[in-house]
This record gives structure tokens, C-alpha cells and sequence, in this order.
């Protein structure tokens, strides 16, 4: 199982996952991951590395849209069973390659029915992290365009800028986005970084709480400045039953029982009300050693 | 399986004493490369063999061991997987504005990742805390601890931690106040032997004297007593309980504000140009600028970058930066060369990063110099082994038609350099500088290496070199002579156990035909010397006699050439034995000569010349009535010539009797002159009949090696003992 990285809150709670369905289907969990999101070369390295050691099936969730696909294709015909997960490659599901993915879609609605929400349905948005070669990113922000538009026609996105793995570039990106729009009343960060960067910015330009921050995916930092009133809001993925559902799937493909091509599996909102619920809470533990 | 158990019987003293060597040598090779408890390193001399990093840049300065890549989970591991109870114990020091630092006990398994080893591991995390946890391919923090008193970077605290049992425990000093903080943590499962290592997150680091020894439980307890000791991650796990303890540190600030280090802190507000536009500043009138760049290089010279260019930042000491920070700097840009640097420089830390990824070029690109001071990744074929010295590591290597020159500045040698081996294909990682005063205009560029993990290995130098070809040589050398006892061996075996077949065979011939022709001839003999049988008619009975005698006389001769035995003897002398027996007690006259220098031919060979010869001399014996038979071996380059001569009444050679018609004499000489693919003619006329055998001796056949190797293998010829019985 080779996340795009590990040590964070979101892919911890993949490890949760995987390990306790790996306890219960009787499958050994290999868990690594390149230091960096950004790291493709090591994450195409730890694959066929993986590969080469002939593993019952693969998981993985790619680092870069097209630059896995020759690894992904590799273990297809090494007839490897291979769950693509988080996002999705370019290549079909089918000749034991699977999808379980985030659903981007619906991710971003949920965003843009939160800054309508805080917004009471108008003002300025301006929108963090838009990578053209994570397709998965490209949706939410397409989905978060439609809804805002479809829901809040007074609401407009005033301000479209890019991503980046790096901290440094995202935090750039944040600061001249903030220089050039010093009114913006809410950003939407697409992912952990550009929400950690976000914030960042907004705290050097003392902005926070006047700028709303809505951001995408769990990080272990964020999570307590939501708690702390510095995020409004993140829209989490549920990697701990995507986790669970890969080794689940791998186990079935190695009894020779059909699973799906693909399923999608519904973020979930985070907020201050409800980050203390059981339900929350599940989503976002990481303790991974009790499952095995 | 027999010939097998000849040899190892034969060889078992060998066989025993090259066992003995290899375990010998692995038990020197595994003794030698696992340290022994007590364990201490200061780093003194400058190497690192005993130490593996996983991930980071690390390097020794001033007596310690530095790590200065924000990378998460870098890990540089020494000592032996079969420690178990120890303490071990350094000085530290943090880096950077976030993540933490410490010390790795009882590690295993490890690989590059954040959490790739199993073990545990102890540090001081910014701001404010002690952390301890179990490391199992993934993270269980069991304790975090509040020190008191800030943790602050570039300050130098002691950290010990032991391990026995299955608790672990850690202390961290604050030299300057005297703090403790104890954090200490018990499982059930636990890992109970393994290596140390030096890790950070985030922070980097660096660690000197660092000292291993023996521990008991109660240095365990002089730690833990009095203080709490985990013995669950639970708390840690849930992101409740997490928000907890960062509420309870403060952790909510994000870095630290952003330090000076040249008097001048904070990030300015207008926008900083580009560093590529610094190409056109006057040189006339070199102007006062305010860049922004990350940092890509600490030593010789600190170097910046953007993402348009790279900058040599001179005046400030790259030791109080990390790769990857993000930095301001004012000064006067300055040209050399096709450079640019900044003089005079004073430079802002705005935020500390982690290092970006390098650009992918070719030298060619390179050697153009649009990649100027920055991180660049390029792969080249290493010319030669690594010139190492304490100041550095300078390697020259090549790319196509471009050389240049990487070069790892400062006292760290990693052992990966010693593994280099001249024409090996390697990928590198550095900063790329055409700046004339370090390429000494040797090569278009250098490339400055950060630490011995910007070296990988693509490839080792192709086997075919002439080193690799001496090697195979020399090994084949003792192989080949292996090789030919063995079959020296093996063909000595074969002959004895044909030599005892035709001995068994001619015994039987011996007992039965040629007895019982003997015994058919005497009878006869005695019914044709009966009284009664003179002047009777009897030619029918005379004859038999006769072919009785023949066939006893065919009998002995198969007799003959049946009872062997090995002999170095030339083929003169065993031609002349051979004969002088089938002549003895006639009136015939034998001479043997040879001229030329005398071949040694294949037992096969010669076994077919001496059977041709004794037939031919038989011929004359039977119907020749001569006086003398001279038999010549003439010894051409590739030719055995062999004549055989009478001065006998002669015969018709177009008349001669044929196999057909039960004569084998002939046919039987064409047969075996044409079995060693040799000419066979015979010549005869009233002076006497010439019987001429032209052998093929093959060139080298089987001589080579006996030449090469001063062997000379037994005959394989055969002939006749003595006289039979």
C-alpha cells in the first residue's frame, strides 16, 4: 500500500484502515510512501519495487496523474491485483485494476454550499491549489464553480490560482493572491497544502477570521486550527473505509470473486459543531497498530 | 558419482581448508562490520562508514554530525541488529522552525520513509516538548511532554535514552538551565534489539558525541522513577486527544516569526525581481538589490534560487541555514564570468521549507550556464575513483561530449564514494556553478554536491573493462587446471578400465580359440604322421591342419594386441618389440628407422599403425619368401609416413585376394588406415612389395595445453608384453 505520502492525518487514517481489514482477510500490510507528495520519483520506485517483490495486490494512490501510469500498467501485467485509490489515472478500470475514489464531485458542492452559507450568498472567492495534472482537484474546483454558480449567482470567484506540493511555491501563491484581491471574503483551498499555505498567508496579513477559509482534506495541524476558529471549515475524504475497502477488494481478487470497477465514496464536512462527534472522530483516527 | 567420490576423497584436505578460509572470512567480514558495545563516534575523522543515512543531507561540521534537509523522518542509523538492553546518548541540536529531533533506539528494518523502520525513538519537538513513540512502519506517539522552558533552534541540548526490557525511557538536559524533561514508555510487544540512529522531522538537525553502552534496569529506573510511563498510544491516536495535547503546548502558532540573522527581520512588501533579470545589471555600476530565493547550498558558498536562476550569496555564513529555507538578502550584485553573485550581502529568513525538487538536465544545458546556481539533477559516467581528502570529494565524470566536476565540499565522506567505481553510470543532485573560480575553468560547470545522498548509482562500470577481464582471466586460470586434472583423471580411469577389458578378453581367447586350435592342429598332426597315412590320400586333413595353425597363429596376434599396458615408449620401439616377436625363429630380416622429429600420436592412431604393420609383416612371413622387411616411420610436419618394404617374390596387387572371398589381410589394413582417416597404397613387383601409410597427425591436438601446462599425459598406446603363450 504506497499512499502519497504518509505521517499525515489523511493517509493514516488509510493505514487504520487497510490494517484492520488486512487483520481480518489475513494479509500482510506493506506501508511506505516517498517523504514529499511531490516526490514522483520515489513513489514510482517504491511501485515497482513493490512490483518486483510480487506482492498478493497493490494499492496506491498516485502522486501525479500521468506519471504512475506506466508503474500501474506494469503490475496490470504482472497480473497483479491493483486498487487505484483517492484519485483516478488515466487508464481504464478493468483487467484487475479498481478505483476507490474521493468524490471530488460532490466535494466540492459541499465547499460551495459552505461558502455560500458563511457568505449568506454574496461576496468575492477566490480559489487556492488549482493543479492542472491532478484531474481529482480539477474536479472539485469544476464541481465548487457549478454549485456557486447554480446556488449563489452573488457570489463570484474572483480569483483562480495554482498548486503546488511544495509549501514554499504555495505559500507564494497565497501571498500574491492576497496582495492582488486584499478583499476577498473566503478562499477555497483544494488541498492540505494550499490550506495550510492559505492560513499561513493569512495569518502574516492578519486576516484571519475576516477571510474565510474553506479547505479540502484532513491534515492533523488543520484539524486543530478548525478547532481553533482559524478554519472555517474542511471537507474531509473518507480514506479510513477506502483503506478497509482496497485490502477487502485485493483479498476478494486473490479468491478469484468479481469486485467493481470503481466506487466513489462521500466526503464529509468538518466543522467546529461537529468535529467532536463519534462519527467525525472515527473518520479521522489514525491508530493503525491497534488494527493489526 | 563415483568419479565424485574419487575426487573428494582425493581432494578432501583441499576441500576441508577452503571451508575453513570462507568461514573465516565471513566471520571476520560480519565481526568487522558490526560495532561492539561500548560504542561512541565524535566524528573526528572525518568518515562515516559505520553510519547509513535514509533520506536527508548529512554532513559533518565542526565535530558533529549534521543533517540540514527539512525532509520528514531522515534517518542516518549505525551499530549492531543485535543490541538489546543500552542506553544511548548525544548532543543535539535543532535546526529548523518546525518538526522535531532525537535518537533511535533498537532499530530495524529500515528504509527511506518517514516511519520506515521499526524501533523507537525519542526527540525535542518544536516548540516546546518532548516526544517518545514506537516506530513500526508507521507512528504511535505515547507521550508528549511540555520541557518547561522553550525549545529553541541552534542551541545544543543532551538527550539519553535506554532501553531495557521492554521499556524505553529518554531524558532531555538543557545544558544553559539545568531542565530535565522525562518522557518513558512500556509495551507488551514489544522490539527488543537493534540498531541507533540519529532522525529528524522537519527540523533537521545535529548530533555530536554520541556514546553507546551496556544498561541495566536500573539506569532505566534512575530515569522513569518518578515520572509517568505510557503504556498506550491511545490517547495520541485519536484527533481529539491530539488537539488536547496541542492545546496543552500552545502549538497553535504556526513558525516562529521570521528570524534575522543579519539584524534585519521580516519579509518586505513590494515584490523582489526575479533573480534571472540580475543577468543585466550593470556591471559599470553594480547596483544595490533585494532578492528572494530559497536556499539550495550551504558550503563553500550559499547559494539561492527561483524558479527562474540561481545566485552566489557571499558575507553570510551558510551554517545558520537549512536547504530549502526561504530567504531575503540584500546587496551588491556583482559579475564573474557568466555569474552573478551577491556581495556584500545581509539576509532575512523569512520561512523554513522543505528543499524543492531539482531541475532534470542534460550537461549539455548545463554547460550553457542558464542553470547557474541552481539545484540541478545529471547524470554522467564517473572517469576515475573519487579523489578523496579531508576538505572534499572530487569527482570527474563525463556526459556525452561534456566533462565537469562534482565536488562535495566539507568533511563528510560518505562511504558511498568508496563504492564508486571508475566508468560507473551515476545521477547526481547539486547545485550547478560556471562561476570560473571554482570550475577553475577546468570544465564548463561544477556541480557542488549537498552530502553523499545526492550519488545514486544508475549503473556499475560495464564488465567487459580491463580489470574486470583480468579478473575473469585469473579465475579461469586455477579453473582450467582443476579442469584438466579432472579429466586427466577421468581418461586415466577410462584406459585402465579398457586396459582390464582386453586383458579379460584376451584371456578368453587365449583359454578357448586358441587353445582349442592348438588342440584341433595337434591332433591333426598326429593323424598325418600315423603310418598308416603315408602315400594316402589326405590333402582335405593337411589343409585343415593347416587353417588350424593359422587360426591359432590369428589367435595369438589378436592375443597380442588385446594384452596391453600403458608405455611412454616412442613408436620405433614399440613397432620393433612388436615385431621382433612375429619374426623370431624365421630367416627374416627386421629393420626399424625413423627420420624426422618423432610425434606423439593418438593411442587410437598408434594402436592402427602397430595392427598395420603386424599384418604387413605376416604377409611376408606367409607368401613373400624374402629375406629382409625394413619398416620406416617418416615424421612429416602434419604426416606420419610409414613404409613397410620386403625384397620378396611380389604379387599381383590387382589379383589380391578380397574380403569376399574369406582374405581379411588386405581389406582388413584398408579398413583401419581408413578408420584414422589415413592413405593406404601398396606397391609390389617381383623385387619386392612397398606397403606406404600416410597418417594425419592434427596439429596441437590435445599438445596445447600439455605445452601450456608442462603436463605430459600418459601414452594410450599399447603393445604387445612379450611373446604369448
Amino acid at each position: 500500500m504506497i499512499p502519497r505520502t504518509t505521517g499525515s492525518r489523511l493517509w493514516e487514517s488509510l493505514h487504520k484502515g487497510a490494517e484492520a481489514a488486512g487483520r481480518q482477510t489475513g494479509f500482510h500490510i506493506y506501508w511506505n510512501a516517498p517523504t514529499r507528495e511531490d516526490d514522483i520519483e520515489r513513489q514510482v520506485a517504491l511501485v515497482e519495487k513493490v512490483i518486483d517483490g510480487r506482492p498478493a495486490g497493490l494499492v496506491l494512490a498516485p502522486d501525479h496523474d500521468l506519471a504512475l501510469v506506466g508503474p500501474v500498467r506494469h503490475a496490470m501485467s504482472r497480473q497483479i491485483p491493483t486498487v487505484v485509490i483517492s484519485s483516478s489515472l488515466p487508464i481504464q478500470p478493468g483487467q484487475g485494476l479498481s478505483y476507490i475514489l474521493n468524490d471530488d464531485q460532490e466535494m466540492g458542492r459541499l465547499a460551495a454550499m459552505q461558502v455560500g452559507k458563511v457568505l449568506k450568498g454574496k461576496g468575492t472567492v477566490g480559489i487556492v491549489g488549482l493543479a492542472t495534472t491532478a484531474m481529482n482537484i480539477m474536479v472539485r474546483a469544476r464541481a465548487f464553480e457549478d454549485a456557486l454558480s447554480g446556488n449563489f449567482p452573488q457570489i463570484s470567484i474572483v480569483a483562480r490560482e495554482g498548486g503546488s506540493p511544495n509549501i514554499a511555491e504555495l505559500h507564494q501563491i497565497a501571498r500574491e493572491m492576497l496582495l492582488n484581491y486584499p478583499h476577498l471574503d473566503a478562499i477555497l483551498a483544494l488541498d492540505t497544502v494550499a490550506t495550510l499555505g492559505s492560513l499561513e498567508q493569512l495569518r502574516v496579513q492578519g486576516k484571519v477570521g475576516s477571510i474565510k477559509l474553506i479547505g479540502c482534506d484532513q491534515d492533523t495541524e488543520l484539524m486543530f486550527f478548525l478547532r481553533q476558529g482559524d478554519v472555517d471549515s474542511i471537507i474531509i475524504q473518507n480514506t479510513n473505509e477506502m483503506g478497509s475497502l482496497a485490502v477487502r477488494w485485493i483479498a476478494a481478487r486473490v479468491r478469484g470473486e468479481a469486485v467493481p470497477d470503481k466506487v466513489e465514496l462521500p466526503p464529509v464536512l468538518v466543522n467546529k459543531s461537529n468535529i467532536d462527534t463519534p462519527e467525525i472522530q472515527r473518520l479521522l483516527a489514525v491508530d493503525w497498530r491497534s488494527s493489526r | 558419482m563415483r568419479v565424485l567420490r574419487k575426487i573428494l576423497s582425493r581432494y578432501r584436505v583441499i576441500i576441508l581448508g577452503l571451508a575453513v578460509i570462507a568461514v573465516a572470512s565471513s566471520v571476520l567480514y560480519f565481526s568487522g562490520t558490526s560495532p561492539r558495545l561500548p560504542y561512541q563516534d565524535s566524528f573526528s575523522s572525518g568518515r562515516t562508514g559505520e553510519w547509513r543515512a535514509y533520506g536527508g543531507n548529512w554532513e559533518i561540521y565542526e565535530g558533529a554530525i549534521r543533517n540540514l534537509s527539512e525532509e520528514r523522518g531522515a534517518k542516518f542509523v549505525t551499530g549492531s541488529p543485535e543490541w538489546s538492553d543500552y542506553s544511548v546518548e548525544a548532543d543535539m541540536m535543532l535546526l529548523g522552525q518546525s518538526g522535531d529531533a532525537g535518537l533511535a533506539v533498537r532499530s530495524s528494518d529500515e528504509e527511506d520513509g518517514i516511519d520506515s523502520y521499526s524501533g523507537y525513538y525519542a526527540g525535542l519537538r518544536l516548540h516546546n516538548e518532548m516526544v517518545i513513540g514506537r516506530a513500526d512502519h508507521g507512528w504511535m506517539e505515547y507521550q508528549v511532554v511540555p520541557t518547561g522552558t522553550p525549545v529553541r533552534t541552534f542551541k545544543w541540548y543532551h538527550l539519553r535514552v535506554v532501553a531495557v526490557g521492554c521499556d524505553v525511557a529518554a531524558v532531555a538536559s538543557d545544558p544553559e538551565t539545568g531542565q530535565r524533561t522525562v518522557a518513558a514508555l512500556r509495551e507488551e510487544d514489544c522490539a527488543r534489539r537493534g540498531r541507533i540512529g540519529f532522525r529528524s522531522y522537519s527540523a533537521g538537525g545535529a548530533w555530536r558525541r554520541v556514546r553507546v553502552a551496556p544498561a541495566t534496569r536500573e539506569d532505566l529506573l534512575a530515569i522513569e522513577r518518578g515520572n509517568q510511563v505510557a503504556d498506550s498510544p491511545e490517547v495520541m491516536q485519536t484527533e481529539a486527544g491530539y488537539a488536547a495535547v496541542m492545546t496543552r503546548s500552545m502549538r497553535h502558532e504556526l513558525a516562529l516569526p521570521p528570524a534575522s540573522i543579519s539584524g534585519r527581520s521580516g519579509a518586505s512588501e513590494t515584490q523582489p525581481p526575479p533573480l534571472k533579470s540580475l543577468l543585466q545589471a550593470s556591471e559599470a555600476h553594480p547596483p544595490q538589490v533585494k532578492v528572494r530565493g530559497n536556499v539550495v547550498l550551504t558550503s563553500p558558498i550559499l547559494y539561492i534560487e527561483d524558479s527562474t536562476a540561481g545566485l552566489a550569496v557571499d558575507g553570510v555564513p551558510g551554517a545558520s541555514l537549512k536547504l530549502g529555507d526561504e530567504v531575503e538578502a540584500t546587496g551588491v550584485i556583482e559579475a564573474r564570468g557568466f555569474s552573478r553573485i551577491l556581495k556584500r550581502a545581509k539576509i532575512s529568513l523569512l520561512w523554513s521549507r522543505e528543499p524543492a525538487p531539482p531541475f532534470s538536465v542534460t550537461a549539455a544545458q548545463a554547460a550553457t550556464g542558464a542553470f547557474d546556481g541552481m539545484y540541478i539533477e545529471i547524470e554522467g559516467s564517473l572517469k576515475a575513483k573519487p579523489e578523496i581528502s579531508p576538505e572534499s570529494v572530487i569527482m570527474s565524470l563525463t556526459s556525452g561530449n561534456h566533462s565537469y566536476r562534482a565536488i562535495l565540499s566539507g568533511a563528510r565522506q560518505d562511504a558511498v564514494f568508496d563504492r564508486l567505481l571508475p566508468h560507473s553510470l551515476l545521477r547526481l543532485r547539486g547545485v550547478c556553478v560556471v562561476d570560473p573560480k571554482y570550475s577553475k575553468s577546468l570544465t564548463p560547470f561544477v556541480l557542488f554536491l549537498r552530502s553523499g545522498g545526492d550519488v545514486d548509482i544508475i549503473s556499475g562500470p560495464p564488465w567487459w573493462d580491463v580489470r574486470h577481464l583480468g579478473e575473469i582471466a585469473l579465475a579461469l586460470i586455477p579453473l582450467t587446471l582443476i579442469g584438466v586434472l579432472i579429466y586427466t583423471r577421468a581418461e586415466h580411469w577410462r584406459m585402465r578400465a579398457v586396459v582390464e577389458e582386453r586383458s579379460r578378453m584376451a584371456r578368453e581367447i587365449h583359454d578357448t580359440l586358441a587353445q582349442g586350435f592348438a588342440g584341433i592342429a595337434l591332433q591333426l598332426e598326429s593323424v598325418l604322421q600315423k603310418p598308416w597315412a603315408r602315400g594316402v590320400e589326405i590333402g582335405p586333413v593337411a589343409v585343415a591342419c593347416s587353417m588350424a595353425q593359422q587360426s591359432r597363429r590369428e589367435a595369438h596376434r589378436s592375443i597380442a594386441a588385446l594384452r596391453t599396458l600403458h608405455t611412454e615408449e616412442a613408436l620405433e620401439d614399440m613397432l620393433r618389440k612388436l615385431l621382433q616377436t612375429q619374426v623370431a625363429g624365421s630367416q627374416l630380416e627386421l629393420a626399424v628407422r625413423t627420420t624426422g622429429i618423432p610425434q606423439r600420436l593418438s593411442g587410437e592412431c598408434t594402436g592402427h599403425v602397430l595392427r598395420i604393420a603386424q599384418e604387413a609383416v605376416a604377409n611376408t612371413l606367409q607368401h613373400a619368401l624374402a629375406t629382409r622387411i625394413e619398416v620406416r616411420l617418416v615424421f612429416e610436419a602434419d604426416n606420419l609416413v610409414v613404409e613397410i618394404a620386403d625384397d620378396g617374390r611380389g604379387f599381383d596387387v590387382s589379383g589380391a585376394p578380397v574380403a569376399e572371398l574369406g582374405h581379411f589381410g588386405i581389406t582388413g589394413m584398408k579398413e583401419r588406415a581408413a578408420n584414422i582417416k589415413a592413405d593406404f597404397a601398396i606397391q609390389s613387383e617381383n623385387a619386392g612389395t612397398r606397403i606406404i601409410l600416410k597418417v594425419p597427425i592434427p596439429r596441437g591436438q590435445g599438445e596445447f595445453w600439455h605445452r601450456v601446462l608442462w603436463w605430459r599425459p600418459p601414452s594410450k598406446t599399447w603393445i604387445h608384453p612379450g611373446r604369448p603363450t
